[in-house]
């Protein structure tokens, strides 16, 4: 229950509303990120509390306008329970604003050039001139050897993993710019997509904007990943032609830059584990809720679901029920690929990681530095295997401590 | 109705790579499954066979082994740690050069005594073949030029261009922690 009655003034000063579909509308705050979808009368009602009306002015209002009782206080009270509106008092102090990444709070008009027409033209070369390289000379295509960048196993993995975690932050951070410049905050999280950890931009607040303008955000890691694409295989290409003189170790840095950067890309056309690619379609598609919907409609089929997935279920949206009828299909392909993957290159990795690190842990003098390379490469291996499993259990909690 | 079509073409595309990406990988185990390219008989195998010395991990570069019996090594017990192929300015060690071969790649190393634009024209030789070959100094040699795949060696006194292309192109992926396609050690038939 809020503090609102019926002679409070909301505060809605902050909130969008946006026509989704005939008698659709969403309505929310893009700064937090949360959103509700509401009839025309809700809609109207928002309108009426951004005018200033009170609760019972802007029920009376609409009353007049549609010849219908409206119970607005219950309308409001909604609206504080799905946190899209503040429900202390209007006289209370306002909310402590939330906290964002600040790479997201940089002024719309500095960061717009990056993702205007000129700049998506650049980014689309970059993407078509590194495959027209790749074609010319497939030597340059990534291999995983690429990552051992030095003899050395474990300095190969500190320095390729370490590259992996700049250039992953560099993709978020073209997310996060990307957002600025349609004016929505965001926030960096760690998260978990099936098997793999991955690094997160929240940018929640890009479905109160139109569908058209969403895709760029979504597209930005894209963009940014295909530009540093080109420029480590550039080099590599005119080297490999005898154009230009480049030391070795550069040249194998290069490839190993490649090959990460190619390994995330290809991640994100994953779209059944919801990534960029899977936002894109969605919104394409005019999707709201397409990936719970379908792993709950395929859930039902071997396990009772909760209460709470009934209902989700059962208020699901006309277009995430028709397009889950055959992106079920990818999904399922996914998850049976994923189990694939884990059999043929997860458990093979970790069976030749840890039986070397025990080769090494066994064999070499105790406390040397091969000995220590050797338990660096077993905590190594297994933060990477625990990752997820960590994400998992910390899910859990947040979900259990929501729920108490 | 305009973006009922936009979504059908961008699912289609999506759909699409995805599916690409995924089959990529069981693709690369299909064609290795389906592979029917026979290797090249012993004799059009240029260099000389050499006995099989082993393949057992060492714990570490120092640690006792057996000794070699080429020199350079053409097989025997290794280092686990990797040398990818490439140019390289400093000597690779003997026990990381098997792990070289073992991988199936193919070794060309050089004396002090090869002049400095022959130098030039191996690491140019390495830089057209960048997934097969290590080209490295390796004053152990003594003299000349040395060619090593697994259980393969072939010595030049000088530099020989065509030689050297035809060890790399016929001798690299013979081997790959294992005979491929039928290839044979050439010792033991």
């Amino acid at each position: 229950m809020s503090g609102l009655g019926l002679d409070s003034r909301p505060r809605v000063g902050n909130l969008v509303v946006r026509q989704e579909d005939e008698d659709e509308y969403v309505v929310g705050d893009p700064a937090t990120g949360t959103f509700v979808v509401v009839g025309e009368v809700g809609a109207r009602l928002v309108e009426l509390f951004a005018a200033g009306r009170s609760v019972a002015e802007a029920a009376d209002e609409v009353e007049r306008q549609t010849g219908e009782p409206v119970d607005a206080l219950d309308f409001v009270e909604v609206l504080v329970e799905a946190g899209v509106i503040d429900g202390r008092p209007d006289d209370a102090a306002a909310a402590p604003p939330a906290r964002y990444w600040s790479v997201s709070r940089i002024p719309a008009r500095l960061v717009r050039p990056l993702f205007g027409r000129v700049a998506w033209t650049g980014y689309v070369a970059a993407l078509l001139a590194t495959l027209v390289m790749f074609a010319a000379e497939p030597s340059l295509l990534p291999h995983y050897e690429d990552t051992f960048i030095f003899p050395d196993v474990v300095l190969s993995l500190l320095i390729t993993n370490v590259v992996v975690v700049v250039l992953t932050i560099v993709h978020e951070v073209w997310h996060a710019l990307a957002g600025a410049a349609v004016g929505v905050p965001s926030r960096l999280r760690v998260e978990r997509r099936g098997i793999f950890p991955v690094l997160e931009t929240d940018l929640t607040g890009l479905w109160a904007l139109p569908p058209e303008r969403r895709y760029g955000p979504f597209l930005a890691g894209m963009a940014i990943d295909s530009v540093l694409l080109f420029a480590a295989v550039a080099p590599r290409f005119a080297w490999s032609r005898g154009w230009v003189e480049l030391p070795p170790e550069l040249v194998r840095f290069l490839a190993m830059v490649v090959f990460s950067q190619a390994v995330k890309l290809a991640f994100q056309t994953l779209a059944y584990l919801r990534t960029d690619m899977y936002l894109v379609m969605a919104t394409a598609t005019g999707c709201r809720n397409l990936h719970q919907i379908t792993r709950l409609s395929l859930k039902r089929r071997i396990r009772r679901l909760t209460a709470e997935e009934n209902a989700i279920l059962h208020n699901a949206h006309g277009t995430d029920l028709r397009v889950s009828r055959w992106y079920r299909l990818l999904y399922l392909a996914g998850l049976i690929w994923m189990i694939w993957f884990a059999i043929h290159f997860l458990w093979p990795s970790a069976k030749v990681t840890f039986g070397w690190a025990a080769g090494v842990l066994i064999g070499a003098p105790l406390a040397s530095a091969y000995w220590w390379e050797g338990i660096a490469l077993l905590v190594f291996a297994s933060f990477n295997i625990l990752l997820p499993l960590g994400v998992i259990v910390r899910n859990r909690r947040r979900t259990r401590k929501a729920l108490a | 109705m305009k973006r009922r079509w936009l979504g059908t073409v961008v699912s289609a595309v999506v759909t699409v790579l995805s599916v690409a990406t995924m089959s990529s990988l069981g693709v690369g185990v299909l064609l290795g499954l389906t592979d029917d390219t026979a290797a090249l008989s012993c004799d059009r195998v240029p260099g000389t066979p050499q006995p099989f010395e082993g393949e057992r991990h060492i714990p570490y570069e120092g640690a006792p082994h057996e000794p070699y019996r080429t020199m350079p090594p053409t097989s025997g017990p290794h280092s686990p740690r990797v040398v990818v192929p490439g140019i390289y300015r400093d000597p690779v060690p003997a026990e990381l050069q098997v792990h070289v071969l073992e991988h199936g790649h193919v070794l060309v190393q050089y004396a002090p005594d090869v002049p400095a634009a022959d130098v030039d024209a191996l690491e140019r030789l390495g830089r057209r073949h960048p997934r097969d070959v290590v080209v490295a100094p390796y004053p152990a040699l003594g003299q000349g030029i040395g060619l090593t795949g697994w259980q393969r060696l072939h010595r030049l006194d000088r530099l020989d261009e065509r030689a050297v292309e035809e060890f790399v192109t016929k001798v690299a992926g013979r081997y790959d922690h294992g005979w491929q396609d039928g290839a044979t050690d050439c010792v033991s038939s």
